[in-house]
């Protein structure tokens, strides 16, 4: 069902969606090219965790490590309601139909199910802290705790429940490729399970740890390690199809973006890689001043990276070379998301930034 | 600390000019942190840090900052994370300059490698000799950088309050993990923890908290949880600090472990890793005779006096001041008696301090023992002649900061030394005694140590880490010919090679040497000998002031090397005398102790393990580190001054008597400290219209960057006051309104760490009114003290245990207009401690206060810091003398070691007091009585008090006794009991 309204409450803050507005605001992925120019910036009075935001209809959805939930006007940046949740939210919800689902990083309640129809927490959901996003699926939607239980719900009911094991942690969100659920867990395992049942069809062993989110992209799963290492697997097997090692094995590397021309991630280090999603060749490098820690978005013109050191770039895809770039607030370890014309980037301390096409620069 | 005077010299000056200036609130003692050096500084941008440097040490300062660049390069990976501003890094060459820095009011001792002040985020290091060292030191500090900057952004993420603090274990120990691999130091205390049985469980940590053994249990755990648990566990726990306030459970949380099963399991990971070890190693204690055992004991040396009597003399500090002992010992260097004191050091500017673990003594053939201490700037050589026991000459030197380790030639003409310069460059020197000459023997940035010259007067042999290996941070041995100016090999290897010493016969050389073993780890410190043959492969790594010929090849590099002791521990600086025995320092128990073993040909034909060293594999290139150029790459300014906000704190009350007062202090300094802004205002105003009358403010500066601190401002006070020591006020209600304009100047230079002369003046204008009394007086007052202080007190928990501090001030208050005010002030306080054991002290103190003339202040006394069983500050007087003795002995040492709850509470001991004081105040006759204020008669007071020092630094005090009036002829029937804080007199 498609929500007819769109109610987040904040005190006495109320906002509300009409069919008519939703379906006039189709999103699709965002296909601007540099430079880009910053439209609006947003406060939220909190940082922000390893995932991006949310776009529905009008509203960029923010969840802040203070555990508020803010929704913002596309157009004007401007606040359109903030509910707060009471903890830590590390990562972005999920909404599906009416129903937003919110997951808590912290406290004993782990997950929310929250109406957005009435404005009303319908159901909380008890255990340890989810600090990885949702995935979405044709049931429902798919959560992993802190103590690395992944779970199908539908709705608030569990249609499955599967342990990975006592002494793991999971801080990557999990990905559907090739009809698996697809986990990676601290100690370097990646984990497929059947998506109806639950039941375990493979899992590799990397043998370095997994803390970042993994990108999937035809079939194909692309793991970044702490220590290095990108590795491509097969969905459909768990088959190491291609490994690459940094030069140097201390650079954490970040949440890679894939399309079916190349796999592009940042790392500590500063770097920022770009490698041929079939064969794992690196096809260039290019070198910054800080450490890159959030996930690029790339399209068909640029890839747009943010670095620790407060900056935004557009890089070439053809060879790395930077297009564009402007100086943010703070530092950028939240994933990038874009739609349409726009991209929403979060950043430190506490502001969310919205930024198009610099039409006149171009 | 200086600094501290200085400023409650200012404050205190202030506050007197409430009414008619006089110095009687000047009660402050305290050691003098001097400013030696006017550096001249400056600034290195590189690409993260803003360096601060001064142009003698320049070379130095492009190392470390290259070393911080490095650091951060790696750091940036290791904390997922960039920093957001450029933190300022300030080096000095020295530890000796280290210590004037004005970045810290504390004393820095000797063996702080740096520190990183989290105020302002400054980072201070100095260099002092060793580059190996000074990188890893840049390293921990760039931890310490990293980690509080990416807590506290955790922190603020969350909307948690910053105050989540760390435990210090942790992040010291975080440090030292991630500045580098386990040293050889850290094994030799992991193992002595282990082996001697003071290993404290991570459960009781609190025990151990801000001790070196801290440092290194807290780097054993990391590297337990990162070996066991992951290395990404490390940043996970300080990524989810915010979720508790009590890391224990942060631990459980991320590590998934049962803070009590963490624990144990640490404890089993250890003993795997160590007690295996144990089995063929030799424990130091029954190895060996103890020669000296009690307190801190090292660099023994061994002299034979002309009657006969075997000595060994080394430098102590038996639990108080450092000094140089001596034992007289038999034939088998059992000691005949317990160690004496012969040279009394950290008492005067003279021998201000020794360096415990790094210098060692020297003796001459003749009697003359040579030894260093800082003296004032520098370090200086000081002699004793032992036959004659009389100090010899001193020497320093033009240039040379820090001395170490002086080793007569054997016709006693000559002293071989290592020294820094102002460049922070360490390097060997020999000095005629005769004929004053100085000669530099080497010149680079290698690290040269512990010179020994040779029997026949040729060769110095010492250690350094100019070998082909010492970018590892090896350190060998190497002979320096004084015939030829070549430096040749003696040892080779990735070992720490330290402190040689020749055979009596000069046949080989006896050094300790730390090795790895099959496991890569550092073993225990043991002591060896190698032939000390002759003609060895020149030197690749030659100094500059030195060349090194083809004649001194000799094709036979190859010497025997045979090890002596397999210690658990680790032994320092053998001797090895000329009838066999070897003295030596071993560490165990977690202490240094001098002991000495029989016997050597028995040790030289059975030793331990025995090969040959063939130092023709010493080859390579000279090594170096990076540098970051400052004339080259980067941008290099001179030093601004610009001034940031150290402390806002603002105070507001209201109260039915006094209405509401309130006002706020600021404070501003410069990045180095040296410049310092004060603010204060405040309002006792009632209501409206007096808020002005009301104001009081003072502007303020304090300038410390010179010898001579000095300090002035301007000052405005006014409202309504309540002074007891005010002459014309009500004696049972002193109050009246008064209101003060003027400024204000001071001086303090300090003659030696120990000793200042204080110069103060004010001029104001002061209108005082009581209208009660009918008095409304103006006064022009031009007020000007000057003060001796001296203070060589030694400090326990509750006060002080040893030394003596006095203070003389003179003064003189007139109103330059009117003569309504015009008197002199003369106040002696002196305070002597006599450490009668350990634990107990007698303490007395003598105390004569005056001030003379017209509108002529009162003194007051009473209460818990001085004339116990009356009221505080109840006894008053224009002259009064006070004398208190008191036997300070201990209760309960440390009691939380038994009842861990007690650490939780803070209780660090229970300490007790006998006590007997007596005083007299008086104003215009000795006998006159003021039965309101005590004057006019001797009082006392006699009984027992108790001291709990809670969490270190605050003293609760209860006394209980009797008092006594009319010069002690009567004693009140009642106990007295009387409840306060503060430290012990």
């Amino acid at each position: 069902m498609v929500a007819s309204l769109l109610l987040v409450v904040a005190g006495c803050a109320v906002l509300r969606i009409s069919d008519a507005e939703l379906l006039a605001h189709q999103r699709g992925p965002a296909t601007l090219a540099p430079p880009l120019r910053i439209v609006w910036t947003y406060n939220a009075g909190a940082g922000f965790g390893q995932a991006g935001a949310v776009v529905l209809g009008n509203h960029v959805l923010v969840a802040t490590r203070s555990g508020d939930l803010h929704a913002v006007s596309v157009e004007s940046g401007g606040r359109l309601g903030v509910k707060s949740f009471g903890d830590a939210l590390e990562a972005a919800p999920l909404i599906q139909g009416s129903m937003l689902y919110v997951p808590v990083d912290m406290g004993r309640r782990a997950l929310y199910g929250y109406s957005l129809e009435h404005s009303t927490v319908e159901w909380r959901r008890k255990g340890p802290p989810v600090s990885v996003g949702l995935l979405d699926t044709e049931r429902g939607f798919v959560s992993v705790d802190t103590h690395a239980a992944v779970r199908h719900h539908a709705g608030e009911q569990v249609l499955w429940e599967q342990h990975l094991g006592e002494d793991r942690f999971v801080h990557a969100r999990p990905v559907q490729a090739a009809g698996y659920v697809i986990v990676a867990d601290n100690q370097g395992t990646v984990h497929a399970l059947e998506i109806d049942t639950g039941a375990a069809r493979w899992a590799t062993a990397l043998g370095v740890p997994v803390y970042t989110s993994m990108a999937a992209h035809a079939d194909r799963v692309y793991v970044a390690t702490t220590r290095g290492k990108l590795f491509a697997l097969a969905a459909s097997t768990g088959a190491v199809l291609w490994r690459y090692a940094h030069p140097d094995a201390a650079v954490r590397l970040a949440t890679p973006a894939a399309d079916a021309a190349m796999v592009v991630f940042g790392g500590t280090d500063g770097t920022v890689t770009a490698l041929d999603s079939e064969t794992g060749m690196q096809l260039w490098q290019w070198e910054g001043p800080d450490a890159v820690v959030a996930a690029p978005y790339m399209n068909a013109h640029a890839i747009y990276v943010g670095s620790m050191g407060a900056v935004m770039y557009a890089l070439d895809r053809s060879n790395g070379a930077v297009l564009w770039q402007e100086e943010l607030r703070g530092r950028v370890k939240s994933d990038i998301v874009g739609y349409d014309d726009f991209l929403v980037v979060l950043s430190e301390p506490r502001h969310v930034y919205l930024l198009k096409a610099d039409e006149e620069a171009q | 600390m200086l600094m501290v005077r200085l400023c409650a010299l200012l404050i205190l000056t202030m506050g007197s000019l409430t009414g008619p200036a006089s110095a009687q609130y000047w009660f402050h003692f305290g050691r003098n942190k001097i400013q030696y050096e006017n550096f001249d500084w400056h600034v290195l941008k590189t690409e993260h840090f803003d360096v601060y440097f001064y142009p003698e040490m320049q070379e130095l300062a492009e190392h470390g900052a290259a070393f911080a660049e490095e650091a951060y390069r790696e750091l940036q990976n290791r904390f997922n994370f960039s920093l957001s501003h450029r933190p300022p890094i300030v080096f000095y060459s020295s530890n000796l300059h280290f210590k004037q820095t004005n970045i810290t009011d504390g004393f820095i001792p000797d063996g702080v490698g740096g520190f990183f002040e989290f105020l302002k985020g400054r980072v201070v290091i100095p260099a002092n000799g060793d580059l190996h060292r000074f990188r890893r030191v840049v390293r921990h500090e760039m931890v310490h950088v990293f980690t509080m900057n990416k807590v506290v952004r955790e922190y603020r993420d969350h909307r948690v309050p910053p105050d989540r603090f760390l435990p210090l274990w942790f992040t010291e120990g975080l440090a030292e993990y991630w500045s580098g691999e386990p040293d050889y130091q850290h094994e030799m205390v992991m193992r002595d923890a282990l082996y001697s049985n003071f290993f404290t469980p991570l459960q009781n940590f609190y025990r151990i908290n801000g001790t070196y053994v801290m440092y290194k249990e807290g780097e054993a755990l990391c590297r337990f949880i990162a070996e066991t648990y992951g290395e990404e566990k490390l940043l996970e726990l300080l990524e989810n600090a915010w979720r508790e306030s009590d890391f224990r459970k942060v631990m459980e949380f991320v590590l998934r472990e049962d803070y009590q099963v963490l624990g144990d399991r640490w404890q089993e990971w250890l003993r795997a890793e160590y007690y295996p070890k144990l089995e063929d190693a030799e424990v130091p204690t029954l190895l060996s005779g103890a020669v000296s055992a009690r307190g801190f004991n090292s660099k023994p040396v061994v002299y034979r006096r002309q009657d006969g009597r075997r000595q060994i003399y080394f430098v102590g500090n038996h639990g108080g001041y450092g000094n140089v002992y001596y034992v007289d010992v038999d034939s088998l260097y059992q000691p005949l008696g317990r160690p004496q004191i012969l040279v009394r050091g950290e008492r005067a500017g003279r021998f201000e301090a020794f360096h415990l673990l790094e210098s060692r003594l020297t003796i001459s053939d003749s009697g003359v023992l040579a030894f260093v201490t800082k003296s004032g700037e520098k370090d200086v050589i000081h002699t004793y002649n032992l036959e004659a026991g009389v100090h010899g000459p001193a020497y320093e030197f033009d240039g040379l900061i820090a001395v170490y380790s002086p080793s007569w030639s054997p016709d006693g003409r000559r002293l071989v030394f290592t020294s820094i310069d102002e460049s922070g460059h360490i390097d060997l020197y020999t000095y005629d005694t005769d004929t004053a000459a100085l000669q530099r023997l080497t010149h680079d940035l290698y690290d040269d140590r512990d010179p020994a010259w040779s029997p026949d007067g040729r060769y110095i042999v010492f250690s350094s880490d100019r070998t082909s290996v010492g970018y590892q941070h090896a350190y060998n041995l190497f002979t320096y010919d004084l015939a030829t100016g070549s430096v040749d090999y003696v040892t080779f290897g990735t070992h720490h090679d330290f402190s040689p010493r020749w055979s009596p016969d000069g046949s080989q050389i006896i050094f300790t040497s730390a090795r790895r073993d099959s496991t890569g780890r550092y073993g225990g410190q043991d002591i060896y000998v190698i032939d000390a043959a002759r003609r060895l492969p020149p030197l690749l790594i030659a100094s500059d002031s030195m060349t090194a010929g083809p004649e001194h090849y000799h094709p036979s590099s190859r010497r025997t090397q045979r090890r002596l002791t397999r210690l658990t521990t680790a032994a320092f600086d053998p001797v090895w005398t000329s009838d066999q025995h070897l003295v030596f320092t071993s560490f165990e128990n977690f202490s240094f102790t001098v002991r000495a073993l029989g016997n050597v040909d028995s040790l030289l034909s059975y030793p331990k393990a025995e090969d040959v060293v063939d130092v023709a594999r010493a080859g390579g290139e000279p090594w170096t580190f990076e540098t970051v150029e400052a004339e080259a790459h980067t941008e290099r300014l001179a030093y601004k001054r610009r001034y940031g906000l150290d402390i806002a704190q603002g105070q507001l009350s209201n109260n039915a008597i006094w209405g509401t007062s309130g006002g706020a202090v600021v404070s501003f300094s410069d990045l180095l400290g040296d410049d310092r802004l004060f603010v204060a205002l405040y309002s006792t105003g009632q209501y409206g219209d007096n808020l002005v009358r009301s104001l009081s403010m003072e502007l303020s500066r304090v300038q410390l960057h010179r010898r001579a601190n000095v300090g002035y401002g301007i000052f405005r006070y006014g409202g309504r006051r309540y002074d007891f020591t005010d002459p014309d006020a009500s004696l049972e209600f002193p109050w009246y309104w008064e209101e003060v304009y003027g400024a204000f100047g001071a001086v303090s230079y300090p003659v030696s760490m120990f000793r200042r002369v204080e110069i103060s003046t004010a001029a104001s204008y002061d209108r005082k009114q009581i209208p009660e009394h009918r008095i409304d007086r103006e006064a022009y007052l031009l007020s000007s003290a000057v003060s001796l202080v001296h203070d060589n007190a030694l400090y326990g928990a509750n006060g002080p245990v040893d030394g003596w501090r006095a203070k003389l001030t003179l003064a003189y208050t007139t109103d330059v207009r009117y003569s309504n005010v015009n008197y002199v002030t003369v106040a002696v306080d002196a305070r002597h401690y006599l450490r009668m054991f350990r634990n107990v002290t007698f303490a007395s103190r003598f105390m004569v206060r005056g001030n003379h003339g017209r509108e002529a202040r009162l003194w007051f006394m009473g209460g818990s810091w001085d004339l116990r069983g009356y009221p505080l500050f109840d006894v008053r007087g224009k002259k009064m003398w006070f004398t208190s003795h008191e036997l300070r002995f201990p209760i309960l040492e440390r009691p939380f070691l038994h009842v861990p709850l007690l650490a939780a509470l803070g209780v660090v001991n229970v300490r007790g007091a006998l006590f007997f004081d007596a005083a007299h105040a008086w104003n215009d006759a000795y006998h006159q009585r003021t039965p309101q204020i005590f004057a006019g008669e001797t009082l006392g007071s006699t009984g027992m008090g108790f001291r709990l020092n809670l969490f270190g630094g605050f003293v609760l005090r209860y006394d209980l006794g009797y008092r006594f009036r009319e010069s002690f002829t009567q004693r009140d029937t009642r106990l007295f009991r009387q409840f306060f804080f503060g430290y012990d007199f």
